[in-house]
């Protein structure tokens, strides 16, 4: 059985941004027009018509080879059969089936769908779907641990990153299926962890979260912020001994990273900003580079409003570490001459 | 041939070489130095505000206000730069003007600070013609015009707005000397902010005919037009999917009932198909006629 992509032939063309927003909103449009279709059926028919679409949307990618046809008719349909199966799942789950086992039913099927799917576009979506919904998987209502894991999956999906950068395209032949969506995987990994982050300090600034993240308690949110200074490190020398060993700035250049992961460790958040900025500069991801920036920003003017001091020490903290990085940044200048 | 076109569309490895790690670090010290210091410098004054003298407050930022003037002045620097320069000397205007008003406590309306912020840059505007300073002017002048309390908020005034900045950007350069032609994202940005504005407002308004939706739809015709003549595909997409959502809506308001919306479902996925394979074949076009033009160009140069 094909898995591989199927190619627009009769057009030959890739599709371009302008492209993918007509199809995105045009397909928004037609799948709200479907679901008040829908939804004029009773709950009895409309057991398995969610399903049906899916399916159809399916079968329509691996018969049809015009893509603006598949984009247009398969896209919407199954995204409202999506829906109109998660209705179903709903109403036959009743108060039995707990929300996480919806969520793992729903990854389960969008797996299904993404492996047997050749539209290269809707595969893109439906992978930003699976990463979303993966850690939602774990959610438990009767206790709060889950918001922990929002930030640990964040780590796992750098993990995911690093892992596109060793096993690049060049290690695999040009028909490899996994080649042609390594920038789709970078993608929905640098999102999805930068917004997993992000909603786990939101967390903690709504006071869900009392102690693991809070900054101004020593030994709280160390280990998170450790893994990541680590993870940060490791890329970091990795990197050096393949562009400086065996040159007089290596040792420098070490220590400076080494001491750079080891600031980074106060707080969770800022260590997580720096590992994907780590990651994502490394192969030119300036999507990535630049979520991963406005992130560290938005870390660093938590991690300072959320210091219990006054804010005349602040503000000298603050012009330390200006300075501090300012020399950094003039001994670097020297360095390089 | 289908393996053909598998092998041509793998994409390309891309990695930070030595010099690019360098300069990565090199702008993320002094970004982060700067950023600190200036917080740093920023949160000492907020904190010793209430005790400093007015003087001394108008003069710390009168004081940065004319060292920034001196380096845009006598400073030898590159363009880009020089730009940036003036550009952060619009905002120490501002802040000028709003230590001024705290200082002096004028009571003046909210407006009266950006009127007057937007009227003394105008001239450093003009002089830098640096584009994100233009879109730093014009949203001066937009939140002016909105914080005018007699002013009801309506989209409508914005739209004629922007498109009067917009035939200002397309037609000033050829009576204006030493005005530079607008970048085509600058123009990109206006057309597809004007296509929004003007679908935006189609969509909530109530009349079915009335002559601020003519106005609306000749200005939207005529972003479709200007993409068009220009061969600007990103506007051109905009203006189609504009038509798309206004068909719809159109079709809502003429039936009024949602169990209608089941005879426009087909007919719309028809459409979405055609205009994009419209939009292609557009793509396909253009980029021919944009080879044959960069081939004749460098034939004449040789």
């Amino acid at each position: 059985m094909e898995l591989t992509d199927k190619y627009d032939f009769e057009e030959g063309t890739k599709l371009t941004w302008p492209l993918k927003l007509l199809f995105f909103f045009g397909g928004l449009i037609t799948m709200s027009t479907m679901l008040v279709l829908l939804c004029v059926f009773s709950k009895e028919t409309s057991k398995f018509f969610g399903i049906c679409m899916m399916i159809t949307s399916i079968v329509m990618t691996r018969i049809i080879n015009n893509e603006k046809l598949i984009l247009s008719v398969a896209y919407p349909l199954f995204f409202v059969g999506q829906v109109f199966t998660n209705i179903f799942i709903f109403v036959i789950g009743n108060d039995t089936w707990s929300f996480n086992n919806i969520i793992i039913i729903n990854v389960l099927i969008l797996t299904i769908a993404c492996f047997f799917c050749r539209n290269h576009f809707m595969r893109q979506c439906i992978l930003l779907a699976i990463f979303v919904l993966v850690p939602l998987t774990l959610i438990n209502k009767k206790n709060q641990v889950f918001y922990h894991i929002f930030f640990y999956y964040a780590i796992l999906l750098w993990g995911v990153y690093a892992l596109t950068i060793k096993y690049d395209a060049n290690r695999f032949g040009k028909e490899n299926l996994y080649t042609h969506y390594i920038p789709t995987i970078r993608f929905c990994a640098a999102l999805t962890a930068i917004g997993y982050a992000f909603t786990s300090v939101i967390f903690v600034i709504m006071g869900r979260i009392d102690t693991i993240f809070k900054t101004g308690n020593v030994g709280n949110g160390v280990f998170e912020s450790v893994v990541c200074a680590l993870f940060t490190f490791i890329v970091a020398y990795k990197l050096l001994s393949r562009e400086m060993k065996g040159t007089k700035n290596f040792i420098w250049c070490i220590a400076l990273t080494l001491l750079g992961c080891v600031a980074s460790c106060i707080s969770p958040n800022i260590a997580i900003a720096m590992l994907g900025l780590v990651l994502t500069y490394t192969v030119l991801d300036y999507f990535g580079v630049a979520i991963c920036g406005l992130f560290l920003i938005f870390a660093l003017s938590v991690f300072y409003y959320n210091l219990e001091i006054m804010l005349i020490y602040k503000s000298y903290l603050l012009m330390g570490s200006g300075v501090v990085f300012l020399s950094i940044f003039y001994f670097l200048k020297k360095l390089s001459k | 041939m289908e393996q053909d076109i598998v092998i041509e569309s793998l994409p390309q490895i891309k990695r930070a070489d030595n010099q690019k790690w360098q300069k990565f670090v090199e702008v993320l010290a002094l970004v982060l130095g700067v950023g600190f210091l200036l917080s740093g410098i920023i949160f000492f004054f907020a904190y010793n505000w209430d005790g400093l003298h007015r003087f001394v407050k108008m003069g710390i930022v009168l004081a940065l206000l004319l060292a920034t003037f001196a380096a845009v002045v006598k400073v030898p620097m590159r363009d880009w730069i020089r730009n940036i320069t003036i550009f952060a000397l619009c905002i120490l205007v501002g802040a000028f003007l709003a230590v001024y008003g705290q200082v002096y406590q004028t009571g003046a309306d909210s407006y009266l600070l950006f009127l007057g912020w937007s009227l003394c840059i105008v001239v450093w505007v003009v002089v830098a013609d640096f584009y994100p300073l233009w879109l730093f002017f014009m949203s001066l002048v937009i939140l002016t015009y909105g914080l005018i309390p007699t002013v009801k908020f309506n989209l409508f005034d914005y739209l004629i707005i922007f498109s009067i900045f917009t035939v200002f950007f397309e037609f000033a350069p050829k009576f204006i000397p030493n005005k530079s032609i607008a970048p085509k994202w600058f123009m990109t940005l206006l057309i597809c902010t004007l296509s929004i504005l003007a679908v935006t407002i189609y969509i909530f308004q109530e009349e079915f005919v009335s002559p601020v939706l003519l106005v609306v739809i000749a200005i939207y015709g005529l972003t479709g037009f200007y993409s068009y003549e220009k061969k600007n595909l990103l506007g051109y997409s905009v203006f189609c999917i504009g038509i798309l959502i206004l068909v719809y809506k159109l079709f809502i308001k003429m039936i009024g009932y949602y169990e209608s919306m089941v005879f426009i479902t087909l007919p719309f996925m028809v459409a979405i198909y055609f205009l994009g394979k419209h939009i292609i074949d557009k793509k396909k076009k253009w980029e021919s006629v944009s080879d044959e033009e960069s081939m004749s160009t460098e034939n004449l140069d040789k």
